[in-house]
């Protein structure tokens, strides 16, 4: 559970080949990154936090209060790791290497400006920076950041998962971390919204009828949309914050074992792109989708 | 307009495409057809289910006004998700299939009390006020005509003419109720569907 394995990934990516339109152009890219991934960690071992203790996380967890663990991460295992997906991206398309050359050169310079251990809110002000400051678009910027960060958090938490007791947690963010879910799934055996956590991987049961961002439970309020013709995916939705998460319906596709959501959120962002045309912001905060995709402006 | 290097880099055409997802192959809007997606918003609403007394929690999906799906309710504490086979077909209750698999609305769902006049061959609809002040009145009728008090010299104050059956679709608080009727009307002959 929660490790981004290169293997379950290779699986997921050919599962999601067949189940969705399109994909394939993607998937040697993804595959490529996801494979720069797994050796680096095998070059570069991440010390696992300590085991948490088990009483004092299930107090918090019961009272309600997410643990909100982040762990400090290497500033140069940062900037490598995104070197090795920037190196992906351009033998993806040689088309972008000099973009790519932009952005190597901005993480040399943050490498020679920063501490040692950086905290995941300097690593997002280094998203934003490169995004202002280089031709990186907003939707491959949130991709390289977040997939990276998702990698080192999987790391360090690993055996964390073990004592974390998601049964008795009933809120809208993480119970390990604190962030809020950009994804889930309905589970292919008893139909729960499971939300997974795009940042730690941590996984818990939602009621399915409340807002995972605001715990609105009118149901006037809430729903979802699919595109026609295809309902694997459902695009859920607040009209009280106006917010929205996806949920991959695993009943659709009969999956055996656990699903690599990550990789299906790469397979729909379709509806990340549908979900900003109807009105909704992503309830994560992870922006997937540029400016002029939804507008006419031109910055 | 303030002017940053990167709306500078934009102006100046100083790159041929700006890295985005779909640079890689990652898009968001299908390459294989021209036409825009279209989208279909639908609701979703807790009920629970009516065939037993077991009370399933069940979540109907609503577009437009009509039920396109139910299924389990994967959070109500006594289903947990799962429906027997009746309550998996809690659809067809309102809808069922045509020839090509499209819903349209049950024509055997009942949504008005019916009567049969003497003599008459077919079904007319009444009043629901009209309906149980009929059933009210023939229900006192028997029951006057037919009651027992006595029997061999002993009280049974019961009435044979008459046989109630109950239905699980009822709640618990109905079927109390009923079972009052039942027994200070003197009936003795009363039964349950049983679905269970």
């Amino acid at each position: 559970m929660n490790k981004l394995q290169y293997s379950s990934c290779q699986e997921e990516i050919n599962r999601c080949k067949k189940i969705y339109k399109d994909f394939k152009d993607a998937a040697t890219f993804i595959d490529a990154v996801c494979a720069e991934a797994a050796n680096f960690f095998e070059e570069n071992p991440v010390t696992p936090l300590p085991v948490l203790d088990e009483d004092m996380a299930t107090t918090r967890i019961r009272a309600g209060n997410s643990l909100e663990m982040h762990p400090r991460l290497k500033t140069a295992d940062v900037v490598n790791l995104l070197k090795r997906f920037n190196d992906a991206v351009i033998k993806a398309n040689p088309g972008l290497k000099k973009i790519m050359k932009q952005v190597n050169e901005s993480l040399d310079s943050f490498l020679a400006n920063s501490a040692d251990e950086v905290t995941k809110e300097e690593i997002f002000a280094l998203r934003n920076s490169l995004i202002e400051e280089t031709e990186l678009e907003q939707d491959l910027a949130t991709f390289l950041f977040s997939f990276m960060l998702t990698s080192f958090y999987r790391q360090h938490f690993k055996s964390t998962y073990e004592v974390l007791r998601t049964d008795l947690w009933e809120g809208g963010d993480c119970p390990l971390c604190g962030e809020m879910p950009h994804y889930g799934q309905l589970r292919a055996d008893d139909g729960a919204k499971q939300l997974d956590c795009w940042l730690c991987g941590a996984t818990w049961v939602h009621t399915r009828i409340k807002c995972p961002f605001c715990g609105n439970t009118e149901r006037e309020d809430l729903g979802y949309f699919t595109v026609e013709g295809d309902d694997k995916v459902r695009v859920n939705y607040c009209k009280k914050c106006c917010q929205y998460y996806k949920l991959i319906d695993a009943r659709k596709f009969h999956a055996d074992g656990e699903l690599v959501l990550a990789i299906h959120n790469l397979a729909s962002l379709t509806h990340d792109l549908l979900a900003r045309q109807e009105g909704f912001t992503p309830g994560s905060g992870l922006e997937w989708v540029n400016r002029d995709e939804t507008t006419d402006d031109q910055d | 307009m303030d002017l940053t290097r990167r709306s500078f880099l934009k102006l100046a055409g100083a790159t041929a495409a700006a890295a985005t997802l779909t640079g890689v192959g990652l898009r968001k809007a299908s390459a294989s057809t021209d036409e825009p997606l279209r989208i279909k918003y639908t609701k979703e609403y807790f009920t629970v289910c009516t065939f037993c007394g077991v009370g399933c929690g069940v979540i109907c999906n609503v577009r437009d006004g009509v039920i396109v799906n139910t299924e389990g309710d994967p959070d109500h504490p006594m289903n947990e998700g799962t429906l027997c086979p009746k309550g998996v077909a809690h659809y067809n209750v309102s809808y069922m299939f045509d020839e090509k698999g499209k819903p349209k609305p049950n024509p055997n769902r009942l949504t008005k009390p019916l009567r049969r006049k003497p003599g008459a061959s077919d079904w007319e609809e009444m009043e629901w006020d009209e309906a149980l002040e009929a059933i009210a009145k023939k229900f006192k009728e028997t029951r006057d005509e037919t009651f027992i008090e006595q029997e061999n010299g002993v009280m049974v104050n019961r009435t044979d003419a008459i046989n109630w059956l109950g239905s699980a679709f009822c709640n618990n608080e109905e079927n109390y109720l009923f079972k009052k009727i039942i027994s200070s009307s003197g009936i003795v002959n009363f039964d349950h569907c049983a679905r269970l």
